[in-house]
């Protein structure tokens, strides 16, 4: 495309300028994001324990996933397979009712026909746990379902006679699972409903006015018209919900009793953590499950991105006939 | 903004974590580290034979000692944790021999004592940054005293000037815990951690128609007896009453009694005595000589202590105050406040404990062996201490003087405990059971039994089995052949 003309133009051209306005961007970048990002590669391929500078190639690789080879190789492979999946079993249990929960508020919310009162003060009201801190929260569900006696929900559902004895809520393998869930969902719907939301209201009110004027009822405007446009923010929200979901670290590492970690919920970020800051750190694990997390979060996000494809056929139409414009101009 | 989320909850976690170790400490509260300012001024303006100073003395002292600049090697620089036991150490160390708080540069890393190590290695990566003294804990104490690098290790005491002979006071248990693995002397601590059974009286009289320390002694002096007083109690009081509160008190005490070390020859290590633990603890559990829901240092646990729920705690000698017993009579004046007695019990145990060790960039040996002896094989010294701080000393012959002028304690209803720790702090032997790996080891193993005891595992074969896997998740370089 370069014609003689744009010579000219390149001679008093700014770009530099706005190169070196950037630049600070990209050396933070560099240093703190891209680095440690190639370290951990380097990382993975390196020895644990007291040892922590000799490679040994794609031995961690193997210990991980196959686990043959000795007590510590299988030791360290099951407990891969266990925390991936508490990190999948929790994910599922806390984005399923998350994004029921909030496409119904959404859906709710935007709703002309509704006329909620006071929706900024509900808006408030349900991002407001996403402001408290997790360790917070987690200091504030751990008091509350304490598994002793003397845990408030315990002694509570004593006193109601629900329970004869206290409950172990906090180390329990499903309770533990169940109310860390809970927490999951009752800090991100907020987040998520607002998004969902602004998805809704970006949806052509005149499609809503003619499905009402042709009769179709609120169910199916919402399944024929809603669900199909907001899809690229639900794809948005599927994919950050699930990178969130899979790096989830702060109330599983946060709620429990104690410094142990409760191994029930023990997520695939808490196992990194954990080895890397073992009194012995073993780098070389934490770099080659970091490396497993990577490829396992892109081919999922890939996934998502194949199943949420824009099956439009107006759609269709215009990317063929911009690739045949394309290939038009490569002719010309 | 969610990376931001996940630094804050890293951070608050950290303290949360942080303080929880706090407790470990001493009755100290928290609020000491924000003191420090304050102490390191009042610690400057003690000593008044500043004779050859100039006048205006009084302005030098104010400037700040400022901490953790890297070309004050000619200060004597200590790594620590917290400001909980440095501040009123130099306090008093400068009070005493004329020193001044300027001397000291104080690294201290807002941690808790199990990150500690972390931040130490981080810190001495810098080879610009000086170190003389590094606070270590017992768990991990071999970490830095088995290094003779000259980066992260640590000297030997001989080299700055002491000798076996000056050890002759300190507590053996507290000498072994400070050896290298060949048997280097490289570090002491200032304090004995020694702790004891302590035990509701009034309950023991009820229950078991005792009505004497000693008697109660003969009750419980081991494990078999102590598990057939426990079937007592709970018989005595219908199921109301658990002879001790929870099983890590118990394993508190078993830990420290083993006679084998966790890995040896690199080989992962189970003790007969850890083994026996796993039964006893089940039995323990099973049978409510424990109070079945409460955790050490969780919910209700000190709480229990004013129901009669529990009738026992296992408390080491920085856990009289506050920290455990006293919060657990209800404070002063409190339901069962001076009810309780304190006694020996089955085992010798330590519990805690920090020792002094010498960097070996250290620039200052001069001021790092004054201050070390001082606090240790230095009897004058640590007896001041003892009073000063009303801490436990692992000097004996300062104890012995800070034990006869004891007046008792409240709580124990005027009963001298200090006499029935200085009995278990002499009867404790650690000798050779001392690893790096200990802290991870002991908590593998202790998360394995109460997983057994809550139901997880089916049988001792199958929670050791656990035990090994949870070890040989953590440390790979390992040999686990014993288990096979």
């Amino acid at each position: 495309m370069a014609s003689g003309s744009n010579g000219k133009i390149r001679s008093i051209s700014y770009a530099r300028y706005g190169y070196i306005f950037i630049l600070p961007f990209f050396i933070v970048y560099a240093i703190f994001q891209v680095y440690p990002l190639l370290n951990t590669f380097y990382l993975s391929t390196q020895s644990n324990g007291s040892v922590v500078t000799e490679s040994v190639g794609l031995q961690n690789f193997a210990a991980i996933l196959s686990g043959s080879g000795g007590r510590a190789f299988k030791a360290v492979h099951e407990n891969f397979i266990r925390v991936m999946g508490n990190t999948l079993i929790l994910w599922f249990g806390n984005f399923i009712p998350q994004i029921v929960l909030s496409l119904l508020l959404a859906a709710w919310f935007t709703d002309a026909f509704l006329k909620i009162k006071g929706k900024g003060f509900y808006k408030i009201v349900m991002y407001m746990p996403n402001i408290i801190t997790a360790a917070s929260v987690a200091a504030l569900f751990v008091m509350l379902f304490a598994d002793s006696q003397f845990g408030a929900i315990n002694k509570m559902l004593m006193n109601m006679h629900i329970l004869d004895a206290p409950k172990n809520f906090v180390t329990g393998q499903t309770t533990s699972r169940v109310i860390i869930m809970f927490i999951q969902t009752w800090m991100w719907f907020g987040n998520t409903t607002i998004m969902l939301m602004s998805g809704i209201m970006g949806i052509n009110p005149s499609l809503f006015e003619a499905a009402n004027i042709d009769g179709a009822t609120p169910t199916q405007q919402f399944f024929q018209i809603t669900i199909p446009l907001l899809r690229p923010i639900m794809l948005y929200t599927m994919v950050t919900s699930m990178i969130g979901g899979l790096q989830m670290f702060d109330m599983p590492y946060l709620f429990n009793m104690g410094t142990a970690q409760n191994r029930h919920t023990e997520t695939i970020a808490v196992f990194i953590y954990n080895h890397f800051h073992n009194l012995k750190p073993n780098y070389g694990y934490s770099g080659a499950s970091s490396v497993i997390l990577f490829i396992v979060t892109a081919v999922l996000g890939g996934i998502c991105f194949i199943f949420n494809k824009d099956d439009d056929p107006k759609a269709k139409e215009r990317r063929s006939s911009k690739a045949a414009l394309k290939s038009k101009l490569g002719g010309l | 903004m969610k990376n931001l989320k996940k630094t804050l909850a890293m951070i608050s976690s950290v303290v949360v974590a942080g303080s929880m170790f706090a407790a470990c400490g001493d009755s100290g509260s928290n609020s000491d580290a924000t003191q420090a300012p304050a102490d390191n001024g009042a610690a400057t303006e003690a000593p008044a034979d500043n004779g050859e100073t100039p006048a205006d003395n009084g302005d030098a002292t104010e400037a700040p000692a400022d901490n953790g600049d890297s070309a004050s090697g000619d200060k004597l620089t200590v790594l620590c944790w917290n400001t909980d036991d440095i501040n009123p150490m130099i306090e008093n160390f400068c009070a005493s021999t004329g020193h001044s708080a300027d001397e000291f540069n104080v690294k201290s890393f807002g941690c808790g004592g199990g990150q500690a190590a972390e931040n130490y290695d981080a810190y001495l990566s810098d080879a610009s940054n000086d170190a003389d003294i590094m606070f270590v804990e017992a768990d991990w104490a071999l970490k830095y005293i088995n290094d003779d690098s000259a980066e992260t290790g640590t000297k030997a005491l001989s080299d700055i000037g002491f000798s076996d002979s000056d050890y002759g006071d300190l507590y053996d248990y507290t000498l072994e815990i400070g050896k290298s693995s060949s048997g280097v002397q490289k570090g002491l601590s200032w304090q004995a951690a020694a702790g004891g059974f302590c035990y509701r009286a009034d309950l023991a009289e009820q229950y078991l128609g005792v009505t004497s320390p000693d008697d109660m002694q003969a009750m419980v002096s081991d494990w078999d007896k102590f598990v057939d007083t426990a079937a007592k109690v709970q018989e005595a009081s219908g199921g109301q009453t658990a002879l001790t509160s929870t099983l890590g008190g118990v394993w508190q005490v078993f830990s420290a009694a083993r006679s084998t070390p966790w890995v040896k020859d690199n080989k992962l290590q189970l003790d007969d005595n850890c083994r026996k633990y796993i039964d006893l603890a089940k039995q323990m559990y099973d049978n409510g000589y424990v109070v079945k829901d409460l955790t050490q240092w969780g919910d209700g646990w000190l709480a229990a202590g004013t129901t009669d729920s529990t009738m026992g705690y296992f408390v080491s000698t920085w856990g009289f105050g506050d920290t455990i017993l006293t919060a657990a009579a209800g404070g002063e004046g409190g339901a069962t406040y001076g009810n309780w007695k304190c006694i020996v019990g089955p085992q010798a145990f330590y519990w805690g404990g920090t020792w002094l060790t010498v960097a070996n960039r250290n620039n200052n040996a001069d001021l790092t062996k004054e201050f070390i002896a001082y606090f240790t094989t230095n009897a004058e010294g640590a007896e001041s201490y003892a009073n000063f701080k009303g801490e436990y000393v692992s000097n004996k012959a300062a104890m012995a003087n800070v034990i006869n002028a004891y007046e008792g304690l409240g709580v124990l209803d005027g009963q001298n405990h200090f006499q029935v720790l200085n009995t278990v702090a002499d009867g404790i032997n650690m000798s050779g059971a001392i690893t790096e790996y200990d802290s991870s080891v002991k908590q593998s193993f202790n998360d394995a039994v109460i997983a057994y005891c809550q139901g997880t595992y089916g049988s001792a074969d199958e929670t050791i089995d656990a035990f090994v896997d949870m070890v040989a998740g953590n440390h790979p370089d390992l040999d686990y052949s014993d288990f096979e």
